[in-house]
């Protein structure tokens, strides 16, 4: 595939993300943050989201384990990661944590239980799109074509 | 011992005068900031500021450090509550500290950390950078001497009155 017909795929596949509401204006926000001071900062923060995810959903899923449920541990977490995935406009994600905190508030363990499927399950489909999104810019770049503009 | 991470970025000033207190000052003709295809332009800041982020979040203070940097300003991140506490107890100085309420789970929180800091006397611009909003929340934050209370993720346009404001304070 040349760089002009990945380039449109791209250019596609994230008008996709955001038309389908995996992704909000604030990844534009760290499109914008990436320069030539700076030139892997979209990746880099989003491998730090998807660490900060993956810590945070053994944890949730250790704590709703428990005999006792600490509830209180548990809306920490969900707030971290509520953090986590709007710092880089990961929008289903962060939508899942709100009902997810609702739940945790009202001490409701079948709906938290749910939502903690829900958000593992939004979590799992954001980290596949947002890989295939890196791998067609990475792809674009060895063919020698320069990134669409956020 | 604080873990403190400093800019992963060079300055951007180019040369600098001082203002007396040791603080570096920009050339007349330092750089502020453009937000790409936006149109919307920053003018530079009078003053080299620096601030501390304490978020244990990886994605969240280096989102953070990010924005405070492209407008120049020194930032330094704090883990914990405790590390936070610590830098100030060393001495550290800072024009601006964002912090976030959830650090280290069942550690000290950001609402304990930002009134152990104000407990020492820091006269300096905190604000409350979090992921929910309650009026619970706010209430206690603003009880231990926050400034003003924001919901992650900050942009440009709501960090800059605060910049601003620090800027223009300054001498």
């Amino acid at each position: 595939m040349d760089a002009l017909q990945l380039r449109k795929q791209l250019i596609e596949y994230t008008a996709e993300l955001f038309s389908e509401g995996f992704l909000d204006e604030q990844f534009t926000q760290l499109q914008q943050l990436q320069d030539e001071t700076n030139p892997n900062f979209v990746v880099e923060v989003v491998s730090l989201f998807f660490q900060d995810s993956e810590r945070l959903l053994n944890e949730l899923a250790k704590s709703l384990s428990q005999q006792e449920i600490d509830f209180k541990k548990i809306d920490a977490y969900v707030h971290q990661l509520k953090g986590s995935s709007s710092s880089v406009g990961a929008h289903r994600v962060q939508r899942s944590c709100i009902s997810f905190r609702d739940f945790c508030n009202a001490k409701n363990i079948e709906g938290c239980l749910e939502c903690l499927q829900k958000v593992k399950q939004e979590y799992s489909l954001i980290k596949d799109k947002l890989e295939t999104f890196f791998d067609l810019e990475q792809r674009l770049s060895a063919t020698g074509g320069s990134p669409p503009l956020p | 011992m604080a873990v403190v991470k400093g800019n992963s970025q060079g300055s951007q000033a180019n040369g600098a005068g001082g203002n007396g207190n040791g603080r570096s000052t920009w050339p007349s003709r330092g750089k502020g900031y453009s937000v790409p295809g936006s149109g919307v332009t920053f003018p530079p800041l009078r003053n080299r500021l620096k601030a501390l982020v304490v978020d244990d979040m990886s994605a969240c203070y280096r989102y953070e450090r990010a924005i405070l940097q492209s407008f120049g300003v020194e930032t330094d991140v704090a883990e914990t509550g405790e590390e936070a506490v610590e830098i100030f107890a060393n001495g550290a100085y800072y024009d601006l500290v964002l912090i976030e309420k959830y650090l280290t789970i069942y550690a000290m929180t950001g609402v304990e950390a930002t009134r152990r800091i104000r407990g020492m006397g820091f006269q300096g611009k905190m604000l409350a950078v979090t992921a929910f909003t309650s009026q619970s929340d706010r209430f206690e934050f603003f009880d231990a001497g926050i400034d003003a209370y924001l919901i992650k993720p900050i942009t440009h346009e709501m960090i800059w009155p605060y910049l601003l404001q620090i800027d223009n304070q300054i001498a």
